[in-house]
């Protein structure tokens, strides 16, 4: 898939970033070919995932990488080392985007690589894919989101055993735990999320938007304290013009087209 | 508790699009609009509303199976033409507090089968997935629709579909289009679907679970049913306070 760059953005060195059709597109690219985070990169996409999420031009993000793989994991080679872990922290800033979010993962997806994945909304990995969170190897626990995303994300009994053990499984094992939404083998994993990206992009922005903050904040609160949330959430987007536009295609027959407003 | 009230309220009315019938202890309610894919009209809402009261009501009643007549599905969603014609933010807000079926269907306390086939879009999954057992025919195709339609499921779906199958395969079907709804295979893989079977047994395997499900005691049921669902959302310890708490209540069975 050719890339039409509507506008370009300032250089990054640690982050290639384009916006097409509504979609936002980052590359990570690290200094070696394991992509790992450094601090500058953690600046670069904290501000890039920032700029993203205010640019109403951009419905959704992926994010993906340069080379054979994700990430696998950080810079850093002593965490205890540092006083300032924040500065190498970007996990929450990821997962706080109220864009949807589409990590599109090969190679290694390891360490904080991983904990980048899991602050995603979307992953999808290509075959030859490696996940693992293995800190316990060098007598840490992940320090960017891991203990608390893996858990959610695929179960506590699960994940503690790959925390402890510091395994790693492949994409296969990956979508039966629930850690991935899709595998693909006959096509790059990048145009499957970016494929995925564009029909995203084309629901309405707001309910999207408002869909991410339901199912997020929900899975904090009892189910009826979520139902609420869900109520008041769905009430607000009465008076959107694309719920009028949702409903008029509807009755038309037609594609409808969505501003976001 | 489940309320309780001497005797079952008779429903008395002319509108037939969704009916409440009972054999011996099991109740069952019947989606009927078929020429509509059994589409939730408000009126289908108010009935289920009444369906469901008259369930819970009912001493003699121990389970309830929800099921969709006609060829085509269980249910394509709520009626986005009767949609259209809402009314204000405000009073559309007021009538589902008046009458807030989603929120009796979630904190009900006896069991809940739904029995799908064909179409379980929108408002039709979002009723499968607050049922405590789910069973489909192998025809059945699963889908969410609405941010397509520039809002958000509002039958609870955001909160019940996630906590059915996992958040990472929920969001992803949440924001798919129609090309990729989910079969009845994968519902089943997912854990949406606790029995797969073929459409012509559908019904009866639906009876067949609830009548395992009432030679039990209610009040077990709904112990059980309190004890998974309200524990779920507290600390262990308090969960297992709960679990006492309610072993407690039950008098022996002798």
């Amino acid at each position: 898939m050719t890339l039409e760059i509507d506008f370009e953005f300032k250089n990054f060195s640690t982050v290639q970033v384009s916006v097409k059709e509504h979609v936002g597109l980052i590359r990570i690219q690290g200094t070696d070919t394991s992509n790992l985070i450094n601090e500058l990169m953690a600046a670069e996409l904290k501000e890039v995932i920032k700029s993203f999420d205010d640019n109403p031009e951009v419905r959704v993000i992926v994010l993906s990488s340069k080379g054979s793989n994700f990430s696998a994991g950080s810079a850093l080679e002593n965490p205890f080392s540092r006083v300032d872990l924040d500065s190498h922290r970007i996990a929450s800033h990821v997962a706080n985007a109220r864009k949807i979010t589409i990590a599109s993962l090969r190679g290694k997806v390891l360490d904080q690589g991983m904990e980048l994945a899991l602050a995603c909304d979307i992953r999808f990995a290509s075959t030859e894919t490696n996940f693992g969170l293995t800190h316990v190897k060098s007598g840490c626990i992940p320090w960017d989101g891991g203990t608390q995303r893996l858990t959610r994300a695929i179960g506590p009994s699960r994940a503690l055993y790959l925390m402890l053990t510091g395994a790693k499984i492949n994409e296969i094992q990956a979508l039966e735990y629930g850690l991935v939404s899709g595998t693909t083998s006959e096509v790059h994993d990048e145009q499957l999320s970016l494929e995925f990206g564009s029909i995203v992009a084309n629901h309405g922005p707001v309910a999207v938007q408002y869909l991410k903050e339901a199912v997020n904040s929900g899975s904090d609160l009892s189910i009826e304290d979520g139902m609420r949330l869900e109520l008041d959430l769905a009430t607000l987007l009465h008076s959107t013009n694309d719920r009028a536009e949702g409903l008029r295609a509807f009755a038309e027959k037609r594609k409808p087209k969505f501003k976001g407003d | 508790m489940p309320l309780r009230r001497k005797g079952s309220r008779s429903l008395k009315v002319t509108d037939k699009s969704v009916i409440y019938s009972k054999q011996g202890s099991i109740a069952t309610i019947q989606l009927n609009r078929p020429e509509s894919i059994n589409a939730i009209t408000q009126s289908m809402r108010d009935l289920i509303y009444d369906a469901l009261m008259a369930y819970s009501h009912d001493e003699e009643a121990k389970a309830c199976i929800i099921y969709g007549a006609g060829e085509r599905g269980f249910c394509s969603g709520a009626d986005l033409i009767e949609f259209g014609k809402t009314r204000s933010q405000t009073e559309s807000r007021a009538i589902r507090k008046r009458r807030d079926l989603w929120g009796l269907l979630s904190q009900i306390e006896k069991p809940l089968i739904a029995a799908v086939h064909g179409y379980v879009i929108g408002a039709g999954l979002e009723i499968t997935s607050l049922c405590d057992i789910r069973v489909a025919s192998e025809d059945a195709v699963f889908g969410m629709p609405e941010v397509a339609h520039g809002f958000i499921p509002g039958a609870g779906g955001t909160q019940s579909f996630p906590r059915a199958i996992g958040k990472t395969h929920a969001m992803k079907q949440f924001l798919s289009d129609r090309s990729d709804r989910m079969t009845a295979q994968r519902a089943f893989e997912l854990g949406l679907i606790h029995k797969m079977v073929s459409i012509d047994v559908l019904l009866k395997t639906a009876f067949n679970l609830a009548e395992e499900i009432v030679v039990t005691d209610l009040e077990v049921l709904t112990a059980m049913k309190t004890a998974v669902l309200d524990g779920w959302y507290m600390p262990m310890t308090l969960g297992l306070n709960l679990e006492k708490r309610l072993i407690g209540n039950i008098k022996p069975n002798n």
